[in-house]
C-alpha cells in the first residue's frame, strides 16, 4: 500500500514538474514572438555597447517604419566610422577601413518582416530548450530574462532579456557552452511615436571609397560553377536549406586603379535551424585571388573556408567553430 | 582628429591631463566646433556610464567585470597585462589600440599570407608602439627569400569576406529570430576578418 501511495506521489510530482517546463517554455516562447514584433514594428533610437572577444564598441541604431517599409540604420560610434543602412529592400553599408560601400538589392522575396512565425517555433522547439528566466532591472528598465538552450554541441545558447513594458530587446548575451561569445546592451534607449526623419539621410565623409552593387539571382547564370554538382555531406540535425542563389559582385563604380574584383558569380547556400543561420558560399577563384584556408572568428560568427581545386569553399554562421568547419569539410564535387 | 588629441581626452577623463594642458583642453573641448570632440567625450562617458552603473544588481552579471575577464583570456591587442574593472585603467588602452590597431590593420592582411604564426606579428605590432612595424618591405623579402607567390592584392580576402559577411547577415536577418540587430557583426568588426590564413 506504501509503495502504491509513494509511486501515486513521485508520479505526482514528476508530471507537475514537466507541466511547469512545459510553461515556462510556453511562456518563453510567448515572450520571444512578442519581442520579434516589437523590433520590427516600433520607431526607436538607441545607444548600445556590443562586446566580442576582447573588444568592446558602441553603436547608435535608429529604427523606423514608414508607407515605404521598414528603416534601420546601424553607426559604429567607436572605431573606424562604419555604416550600415537597411532600408525598403536596399542594404547600404559604408566600410571606410576597406574604403567600400556596398549596396546590395534584396530580391522581393526577401523583403517584408521576419516574425516569428508558429512553423518556426515547433521546428526551433525540437532542437532548442526555452526557459523563463528571472526579472531585472537592464539598461533603466524592468526586463524578462529569457534562455535558449540548445540541445546539442552543435549551437550557441542565448540569454535575451526583454523590456516588460514595450517587448523590445535590450540585452543579449550568446555563449558557446560557458563562454559568453558575443554580447550587446542598449545603455540608451528611446521610443518615438512617427518616424525618425533624419534616418534617411546618408553621410559619406571625404575620400575616396569603392562602391559595390550585390546582385543576387535564382536564375540559372552562365558560371563555372555547376550548382548541382556541388554537395554539402553534413549539417547539424534541424538545419534547412532556406534558398540558394548566386551573387554577383559588379566592378567598383569608383575605381581604385590596381584593385581587382571578381565577375564571377558566388553560390550562396542558405541553411537556417529557426534561430542561427549557416551560409555556404562556393567561388570559383580567379588568378589574381588568393585562398583562404582556416578559421576566422567574428563576433559569434564563425568562418571556415577551404579548398577544392581551385574552388574556395567559404562557410559562414552564428554557430560554433567546430559546427562550420565540419560541414566546410563536408563539401564535395561530385561529377 | 588626431591620436594625440585622443589620448589627450582620454586622460583628461582619467584626470590625468597635465596641469598645463588642462586648460586649454578644457576650452577646446567646449568650443562651439569641436563636435567630434564632444562626441568622443560623451562616448567616454557613456562607455564609463554602462561600466560603472547601469547595469543589473547581480554582480555575475557585471559586463564590466566580464569584459575584463574576457580580455584577460584573450592575448588580443586589447589586453594590458593586469587588467582591472578599474575604470582609469581601462580607457587607455582602448585609445590605444584604436591607434595601433588603425597602424597594423593593413601588416596584418598581408603578412598573413606567408606567416604562419600571424598572432605573434600582430601583438609585437599592436601592443608596443616602440616595437619595429613590420613593413610592406619586410614582406616582400620574406616573401622572395622563401620563394612564395605574393599577393598581388592585400585585401582582396577581406574584401571578399566582406561581401560575405554583408550577404550572410541579409539571410540571417530574416530568416532566424534576431539575437541581436542584424550587421552588428559587419559594423562592429575589426581586423579578425583577415584572420583566414591563406593557401599558397
Amino acid at each position: 500500500m506504501h509503495r502504491i501511495i509513494l509511486s501515486l506521489l513521485v508520479l505526482f510530482f514528476s508530471s507537475a514538474s514537466v507541466a511547469s517546463e512545459e510553461l515556462s517554455q510556453e511562456a518563453a516562447l510567448k515572450w520571444l514572438q512578442r519581442m520579434s514584433v516589437a523590433l520590427h514594428s516600433l520607431n526607436y533610437e538607441g545607444v548600445f555597447v556590443y562586446q566580442h572577444g576582447g573588444q568592446l564598441t558602441s553603436m547608435r541604431l535608429v529604427h523606423g517604419l514608414n508607407k515605404q517599409g521598414e528603416h534601420e540604420r546601424l553607426v559604429s560610434l567607436s572605431g573606424t566610422s562604419r555604416e550600415v543602412i537597411r532600408s525598403n529592400g536596399k542594404v547600404t553599408c559604408i566600410l571606410p577601413d576597406s574604403q567600400s560601400v556596398v549596396v546590395e538589392r534584396q530580391n522581393q522575396s526577401r523583403q517584408g518582416f521576419p516574425y516569428l512565425l508558429p512553423k518556426q517555433i515547433e521546428q526551433i522547439s525540437s532542437i532548442y530548450r526555452f526557459e523563463l528566466g528571472q526579472q531585472a532591472r537592464v539598461s533603466g528598465m524592468l526586463s524578462q530574462q529569457i534562455l535558449i538552450l540548445p540541445k546539442d554541441q552543435y549551437r550557441y545558447s542565448y540569454e535575451l532579456w526583454i523590456d516588460i513594458d514595450s517587448g523590445m530587446l535590450v540585452k543579449a548575451e550568446i555563449r558557446d557552452k560557458q563562454r559568453i561569445v558575443e554580447q550587446f546592451m542598449f545603455a540608451t534607449l528611446r521610443f518615438m511615436p512617427n518616424f525618425p526623419q533624419d534616418l534617411l539621410k546618408l553621410n559619406l565623409n571625404k575620400g575616396e571609397f569603392l562602391s559595390y552593387n550585390h546582385q543576387s539571382t535564382n536564375t540559372a547564370v552562365p558560371s563555372t560553377i555547376q550548382a548541382t554538382k556541388w554537395q554539402v555531406g553534413f549539417l547539424p540535425a534541424g538545419f534547412r536549406l532556406l534558398q540558394h542563389q548566386y551573387q554577383f559582385q559588379s566592378q567598383p563604380e569608383m575605381i581604385n586603379p590596381g584593385r581587382v574584383t571578381n565577375n564571377e558569380p558566388v553560390y550562396h547556400l542558405v541553411y537556417s535551424d529557426g534561430l542561427a543561420t549557416i551560409s555556404v558560399f562556393i567561388e570559383k577563384l580567379q588568378q589574381h585571388q588568393s585562398a583562404m584556408a582556416g578559421a576566422s572568428p567574428l563576433g559569434a560568427v564563425n568562418t571556415y573556408a577551404s579548398m577544392v581545386g581551385h574552388t574556395q569553399i567559404t562557410v559562414m554562421g552564428e554557430v560554433p567553430e567546430q559546427t562550420v568547419r565540419e560541414i566546410a569539410v563536408s563539401v564535395r564535387y561530385q561529377p | 582628429m588626431n591620436d594625440n588629441k585622443r589620448e589627450q581626452l582620454s586622460a583628461l577623463m582619467d584626470g590625468e591631463a597635465e596641469s598645463h594642458e588642462f586648460d586649454a583642453l578644457v576650452k577646446s573641448l567646449c568650443k562651439r566646433e569641436s563636435e567630434e570632440e564632444q562626441a568622443r567625450w560623451e562616448r567616454y562617458h557613456l562607455i564609463s556610464d554602462v561600466l560603472n552603473k547601469n547595469l543589473p544588481d547581480n554582480p555575475h552579471h557585471n559586463l564590466s567585470a566580464r569584459v575584463s575577464a574576457a580580455l584577460e583570456d584573450e592575448p588580443t591587442v586589447l589586453a594590458p597585462r593586469r587588467f582591472s574593472i578599474n575604470w582609469k585603467r581601462y580607457s587607455k588602452p582602448l585609445v590605444g589600440a584604436a591607434i595601433a590597431a588603425s597602424v597594423a590593420t593593413f601588416s596584418i592582411v598581408g603578412l598573413r599570407v606567408i606567416l604562419p604564426e600571424v598572432t605573434t606579428v600582430n601583438a609585437v605590432a599592436t601592443s608596443d608602439p616602440a616595437a619595429p612595424q613590420l613593413q610592406s618591405e619586410d614582406f616582400t623579402t620574406v616573401s622572395e627569400s622563401t620563394n612564395i607567390k605574393p599577393p598581388l592584392q592585400f585585401d582582396d580576402k577581406a574584401t571578399r569576406l566582406n561581401g560575405y559577411v554583408v550577404n550572410h547577415s541579409e539571410f540571417a536577418a530574416p530568416n532566424g529570430m534576431q539575437a541581436l540587430p542584424p550587421y552588428v557583426r559587419v559594423v562592429g568588426q575589426d581586423f579578425e576578418q583577415s584572420q583566414a590564413t591563406a593557401q599558397e
